[in-house]
């Protein structure tokens, strides 16, 4: 029997790297290769020999689909595509390709930042594995061969991101990461087909939580960086070149305007142009309240803004600084953070994970004394606040997802075990519901339908024969001969098969003996059994031939004595299989002997 | 091991023991367990540096309660203890190693299910397996069973560590059985006592590994397939990894199954069981019996009736280098089929044995899975042209015309017909697969003797596929990497016709302003790489450039390059000023004075520096100048350069982007080793005595005086002090590296009277704020405004300006040593030293503590 088997070799109940197999239709796709961030060393990339040992993976992989921009989901992919060698097509929707580098590059100074950093990717390598990547459209079916076939919708989860239908035959998976409930606003009812596929694989990192609406967080971080500037502080928040830092800076920007604040907010990184750029090009697929704000006035050309210089660090009076890295590990982020840490009008608010070992990490953690290089320790005074604005699905859209498309299975990824467990247990009231671990295959058996062509002339003759109209929703049976020819199944009369083939028509006549106790002679007996026949066979052609034999339709009965008793008869019974119910049901008859 | 991570170790095993789920992050453990490892490799022994991780072990397994990941990691811990023959003996005295490793005792608490668990156990055994002792409680506590039944789980990773575990327990009881049997004589009776026991042990294991190999290598049905073919993997990898005679005894255990198994023909089995016969072959002495058999199975195999399975058997054949001559030349033979068929180029003689083999793969090739069938062909040529010539079923030439005409048959625009398989043409138009397959097949083949023959029919396909408006980008890509290739190993490109560059170049063009930005960057990235290529020999014998003979020369790249300059895309812009440097490279070496049009692109590079908002470009713009510079003998020859320079660093290290300011600082270092060309010893930064401080020389401070002048004028040192304070590590390391280097070329000649000579303007208030604080810290502030005011009157600073500081005197008193040792430290101090971690294990499970807080498991949930 067909099978789908999917093989999560990241992001199997847990949230690390994503990088999931899955074979259908004999075709093998790779979904998502992350990377881990909290690793230095092979750790950090999927490990691609449990796909192949020989490293040939373009021998192996039909495709790549990469979700979304997140480094969990397409870290790995310069080292996979030229390091490791894979050489096949890679897909994602335009927003991906152009902001992938950004991220990549950005994640490229951190690694090199460290010392004794080897076997990374080069800003060269970076550009070669773009140049491979093949854009998705929103809702356009792309073709990768002849039986494999994807299609993009929108998820919402960030700029770019999206779900796949893949689909090879009548076998169909559809992939989604973290969809949130911006996809609904997007593009209302159009959101997904209900494509019915036969198994869903989602991330369910929020899976125990309905969340508090991103409103209130919204609200919440406006209200603490005012309360921080009110009181004459100033406030870090540490980001990585894209994503929340241009939704961060919206929000500041309105809130800023709204209020009439006059505390200046700047922007440290070389890279925002152009994020904010592709945050431009690319409105289409921002959120409906970013798009339809654009409209009035471009949210990206900031009033309230500015560049920063690093010289404004030591600036009296109250600033907000958006510095680059994330993490508070190195760079303008740390430099800021160490020059206010020791003031507790400031505050720093986290907007995102940080990897253990990182400044973030610790003070997110509460460590009040940091030990910095050269022995020195910096106390920190400052305010510490984190905030998720992480657009995750949470148990609510998920469960909505999985009624618009009504998969057949569905399959988590992306989550701890435990949340996942909550979520499968809620979803398998109505669907099966499997969450592998890192390694484990799930391999589910499909049953695909075969499309066949039925011939005009066997309709034809089915309508004559009186039965129902053909109606696709009323299944029936029909008699035919099943040809296969030039790829495609045909349902034909086995005339038109024959004369399709090219075959001669051979007879299949079915024979039996019966045996009965008759003290006539034989041609008595025949006619015993004609007049006997002819008594319960009212509709029926019964024929007493001059050959010694009785034919009923296509039925030959011929009487023969034994030699050894001369009462005992045997009756030899014979039809063509066009006749065999009426064949099977005179040997029955008659078995059960003449009336007297 | 640090005296302050023993002291907290033991609470954070408390913290552990409490509770795993408030660890900072889920690579903690690991982490963890690597520092352990790094203490048992380095110290003495891990319990002695660690006394409690006994403790902390038998509580654990002493704990049903213990998260997954807890116990997992307790167990990996064990194993790292137990690796040490002492640790083992703690370990088993307090009896936690019968508990730990009894898959029974897991399995009766109802963990064993949990892949995390198995992982923990069968590595945590490997680790253990490294004496005699460790083999001996494996023997006796039957431990082989569970690993034999783990070899097929199905986790993907349970599975390979169980792989990977098994060969690790041949492998120790290989090593032991030979130390065994060298060292008994010598030894004491209980010694010997041990040996025989060991020996025992090992006869037993080997026993129980070669029933089980043998038993599961048959496939008994298709459910079975997952484990069959995850046993022929653990097969291949013992035979490689074992050495003889135990790796004779597992191919003697297994060949009659082996046997079996080739007869079923099963497809999914056909590569791994294949890497096991190689493996297994490719040890062997060719006049051994089970090399006869192997060779007989391979023959088998490359004879099934699936045209797929022997496409792969074959290459696999040739990818082992098989020392068998009938074997690989066959296998040459099967490979090249579907080529000679889709082509008709008779490369193969038709009369040959492979004649059913051709009637299937002419049946396959009208079908749509041709496709993988002549990617397995064409990927396989870089090995058939390996093979001696005397073994190869056609010359390479042939090989040449049949990849050029597959090529012609694959493009879309080409007007050609197939004189061999038509249905295929079909399949394969347009098809991107087969064209890279192909043109990365034509890219190795220009090695082929004798193929200069066919450069101009290479040159027109090439020249279809790049017109060809339906080509790939990375089509083109490697269509130009096949030009570059091709021209590279043909000196002589005398046959290139006018017609034929005319027709190069209209596609060139065409692709340099093509719609998809990979198509523009690939061409621009090819018109820089082939002015790298050597000179050639055109048709009037003359040597001369490949870029001159295929595209008219400069004067046509130069301009195309230029527009590239404007290209939307950064990645385009940056590979045209690359291409740009690469162009321009000869005339700077060769001192040819410049064109109006070189100082236009000075002048939009600098453009490019001041505005592009990308960093991409502007690290190709800073790479330019340097390598004009290092291309240029004598700078002072070239006026623009120079003239340039204070611009360029300036700017340069003052981008936002790192690369942009490590490049200016790598143009600076060039700077300043041209301006003090080879330092002698004594001028090393390292050591200075006094006496070199009293004993200038007048000569060499006058010459040094200008030399830094110089320096100052390009703009060299406000670049370094400028990077020094740069907040991005690499950039303020490199910079305080050439500072030190200045330093002690500078200030052991320079008297104070020279110190008041040389100032350097700092423009950017953030570094000569440092540099103020310093001089505030240091000793008189005053100093800077006098020597001001003393240069002034010798008319060398033209008026006290506040951002004007004495070189010399910032050099002496900028602790660049410090800096430098904290720099070198780098972010890893608190990134990966074990303290800080410990540190972040404790202050989670702090952080966690307080009910009703669960924003940090949140965090830890958060994407990045």
């Amino acid at each position: 029997m067909p099978e789908i088997k999917v093989t999560p070799l990241g992001a199997g109940q847990d949230v690390g790297r994503s990088c999931i197999l899955v074979s259908i239709g004999g075709k093998n796709i790779m979904l998502d290769c992350g990377m881990h961030m909290g690793y230095n060393d092979d750790r950090r990339f999927p490990d691609f020999s449990y796909i192949t040992q020989n490293g040939r993976l373009t021998d192996f992989l039909d495709c790549v689909i990469i979700s979304h921009f997140h480094l969990d989901h397409c870290g790995a992919l310069p080292y996979m595509s030229e390091m490791v060698g894979y050489d096949g097509p890679i897909y994602m929707t335009h927003p991906t390709k152009a902001i992938c580098p950004i991220l990549l590059e950005d994640f490229r100074k951190i690694t090199v930042d460290k010392k004794g950093e080897t076997n990374f990717f080069t800003s060269q390598m970076i550009k070669d594995c773009m140049k491979k990547v093949i854009p998705l459209n929103l809702h356009q079916t792309v073709q990768v061969d002849d039986e494999l076939e994807i299609k993009a919708y929108y998820a919402g989860h960030v700029l770019g991101a999206a779900m796949v239908h893949i689909k090879v035959g009548s076998e169909s998976v559809v992939y989604t990461v973290s969809v949130n409930k911006f996809a609904l606003c997007h593009s209302g009812a159009a959101w997904i087909d209900k494509c019915r596929p036969d198994i869903l694989i989602s991330e369910s990192t929020y899976a125990t939580t309905i969340r508090d609406s991103k409103r209130c967080r919204e609200r919440d971080f406006l209200k603490k960086v005012h309360e921080s500037i009110e009181r004459g502080g100033k406030v870090l928040i540490p980001v990585f070149a894209l994503g929340r830092a241009q939704e961060l800076c919206i929000l500041l920007e309105t809130f800023w305007e709204r209020m009439n604040l006059k505390a200046p907010i700047y922007f440290s990184t070389g890279l925002t142009e152009k994020a904010n750029h592709y945050y431009k090009l690319f409105i289409t697929w921002t959120n409906q309240k970013i798009r339809k704000t654009f409209v009035q006035r471009n949210m990206f050309e900031f009033k309230h803004i500015k560049a920063f210089d690093r010289s404004y660090a030591d600036n009296p009076g109250p600033m907000v600084v958006f510095a680059t890295p994330g993490m508070l590990h190195a760079g303008q982020s740390l430099q800021i953070f160490k020059k206010w840490a020791g003031n507790d009008k400031n505050m720093v608010i986290m907007p995102g994970y940080c990897v253990q070992g990182t400044i973030g990490h610790k003070i997110l953690n509460g460590q009040r004394k940091l030990e910095m290089e050269g022995r020195s320790t910096l106390d920190v005074k400052l305010q510490v606040e984190y905030m998720s604005f992480s657009a995750h699905a949470d148990a609510k859209g998920i469960m909505q997802l999985i009624r618009m498309a009504e998969p057949r299975n569905m399959l988590l990824v992306h989550g701890e075990a435990a949340k996942m467990e909550f979520l499968k247990g809620k979803i398998e009231q109505e669907f099966n519901c499997y969450m592998p671990a890192n390694g484990e295959t799930v391999a589910l058996t499909t049953n695909p339908s075969v499309p066949v062509d039925i011939s005009l002339n066997l309709l034809k003759r089915e309508m004559t024969l009186g039965g129902p109209l053909p109606d696709p929703k009323k299944p029936r049976t029909m008699h035919g001969t099943l040809i296969m020819k030039e790829n495609s199944l045909k349902l034909v009369s086995s005339e038109q098969a024959l004369k399709e083939l090219g075959l001669n028509e051979h007879q299949l006549r079915f024979t039996c003996r019966v045996q009965l106790q008759d003290p006539h002679s034989d041609s008595d007996t025949l006619h015993r059994i004609y007049t006997h026949l002819k008594s319960v066979l009212k509709d029926y052609t019964i024929q007493h031939l001059p050959d010694g034999t009785v034919m009923v339709e296509s039925i030959v009965i011929k009487v023969s004595s034994s030699a050894e008793d001369a009462n005992a008869k045997v009756l030899l019974l014979s039809w063509s299989y066009q006749d065999e119910d009426l064949g099977s049901y005179l040997s029955s008859l008659l078995k059960k002997g003449l009336p007297t | 091991m640090d005296s302050q991570c023993v002291s907290i170790l033991p609470r954070v095993c408390g913290v552990l023991l409490v509770s795993g789920s408030s660890l900072p992050d889920d690579t903690s453990l690991e982490k963890l367990l690597d520092w352990f490892t790094t203490v048992a490799q380095t110290g003495p022994s891990l319990l002695e540096a660690c006394p409690c991780l006994v403790d902390f072990v038998s509580k654990v397994a002493f704990n049903y309660a213990s998260g997954s990941s807890i116990l997992s990691f307790t167990l990996k811990l064990t194993g790292l203890i137990g690796a040490s023959e002492d640790g083992f003996k703690v370990l088993k005295e307090c009896s936690v190693l019968k508990l730990v490793f009894n898959p029974q005792h897991w399995q009766e608490a109802g963990l064993w299910e949990d892949p995390c668990l198995r992982i923990g156990w069968i590595q945590g055994l490997k680790m253990i397996l490294q004496h005699s002792e460790a083999l001996s409680f494996f023997a006796q506590a039957d431990l082989i069973e569970p690993l034999l039944q783990l070899q097929t789980d199905p986790s993907l990773f349970v599975a390979s560590a169980a792989n990977q575990t098994l060969a690790q327990v041949l492998l120790l009881c290989q090593s032991l059985s030979s130390v065994g049997h060298n060292g008994s004589k010598n030894r004491d009776l209980e010694h010997n006592s041990v040996s025989m026991e060991t020996t025992q042990n090992y006869s037993g294991i080997i026993t129980k590994v070669s029933e089980y190999l043998n038993k599961s290598v048959v496939l008994k049905e298709i459910s079975q397939l997952p484990g069959s073919q995850q046993i022929l993997r653990l097969l291949a990898m013992l035979l490689v990894r074992v050495g003889p005679p135990l790796r004779d005894t597992l191919l003697l255990a297994v060949m009659n199954s082996l046997e079996e198994l080739v007869t079923t023909s099963c497809s999914q089995l056909t590569v791994p069981l294949l890497d096991v016969i190689l493996a297994a072959n490719s040890g062997l002495r060719d006049d051994c019996v089970p090399k006869q058999r192997l060779i007989r199975l391979l023959w088998a195999m490359l004879n099934m009736k699936k045209p797929d399975d022997v496409m792969q058997a074959a290459a696999a054949v040739l990818r082992s280098h098989q020392s068998d001559p009938a074997l690989s030349a066959h296998s040459a033979r099967v490979l090249l089929l579907p080529l000679d068929i889709v082509t008709g180029v008779s490369l193969l003689d038709e009369n040959s044995t492979e004649g059913e083999l051709r009637i299937l793969i002419t049946e396959q090739l009208k079908r749509k899975s041709c496709i993988s069938m002549i990617c397995v062909c064409l990927s396989n040529i870089p090995q058939i042209t390996l093979m001696a010539s005397d073994r190869l079923p056609c010359p390479q030439r042939l090989i040449v015309t049949a990849v050029l005409l597959l090529l012609r048959l694959c493009c879309v625009d080409s007007s050609s017909s197939s004189p061999g398989c038509v249905e295929v043409v079909r399949f394969i138009t347009g098809n991107s697969k087969v064209q890279k397959c192909a043109l990365e097949a034509l890219l190795v083949l220009s090695k082929s003797p004798g193929v200069k023959m066919v450069l101009v029919e290479v040159f027109k396909v090439l020249t279809e596929y790049l017109n060809s408006p339906s080509s790939d980008p990375s089509v083109l890509q490697k269509s130009y990497q096949v030009v570059i290739k091709w021209v590279g190993v043909c000196p002589d490109l005398s046959c290139i016709t006018d017609q034929l560059r005319e027709g190069f170049i209209q596609a060139v063009r065409k692709r340099a302003c093509d719609t998809r930005w990979e198509a523009r960057d690939s061409t621009v990235e090819f018109l820089g790489h082939l002015v790298e290529v050597p000179s050639c020999w055109t048709f009037t014998e003359q040597e001369t450039e490949p870029l001159d003979v295929l595209l008219g020369g400069r004067r046509f790249t130069v301009p195309l390059l230029k527009e590239a300059l404007q290209d939307p895309e950064s990645y385009v812009r940056a590979s045209s000023i690359s291409a740009l440097a690469q162009t321009l490279a000869p005339s700077w070496q060769d001192g040819t004075a410049l064109t109006q049009e070189q100082e236009d692109i000075v002048a939009q590079l600098q453009e490019v520096l001041f505005q592009d908002s990308e960093g991409f470009a502007r690290r190709a713009a800073v790479k330019y100048f340097t390598a004009w510079f290092s291309a240029c003998s004598s700078p002072s020859s070239c006026w623009l350069l120079m003239q340039s320079m204070p611009t360029v660093l300036s700017q340069g290290v003052a981008d936002l982007d790192w690369e942009v300011k490590l490049h200016t600082l790598e143009l600076a270092e060039l700077l300043l080793d041209r301006a003090f060309p080879d330092p002698s010893p004594s001028h090393s930064y390292a050591v200075m005595s006094d006496q070199d401080h009293r004993l200038p020389i007048a000569g060499q401070q006058s010459d040094l005086l200008s030399s830094l002048k110089n320096l100052v004028d390009w703009g060299v040192v406000s670049a370094l002090l400028c990077g020094v304070v740069d907040c991005d590590r690499p950039v303020a390391l490199k910079a305080c590296q050439l500072l030190l280097k200045l330093r002690g070329i500078v200030c052991p000649v320079m008297d104070n009277a020279a110190d008041t000579r040389v100032f350097c303007q700092l423009a950017g208030a953030s570094v000569l704020q440092q540099v103020r604080k310093i001089q505030e810290i240091g000793k008189d502030t005053h100093v800077v405004s006098e020597a001001c005011s003393e240069a002034d009157e010798e008319g060398i600073c033209a008026s006290v300006d506040p951002e004007c500081v004495g070189v010399c005197e910032v050099l002496r008193l900028l602790d660049l040593d410090e800096k430098l040792s904290i720099l070198t430290q780098s972010s890893d101090h608190i990134y990966n030293s074990p303290l800080s971690l410990l540190q972040d294990i404790l202050t989670a499970a702090a952080a966690s503590s307080p009910p009703g807080q669960d924003s940090r498991q949140e965090l830890v949930m958060d994407c990045y």
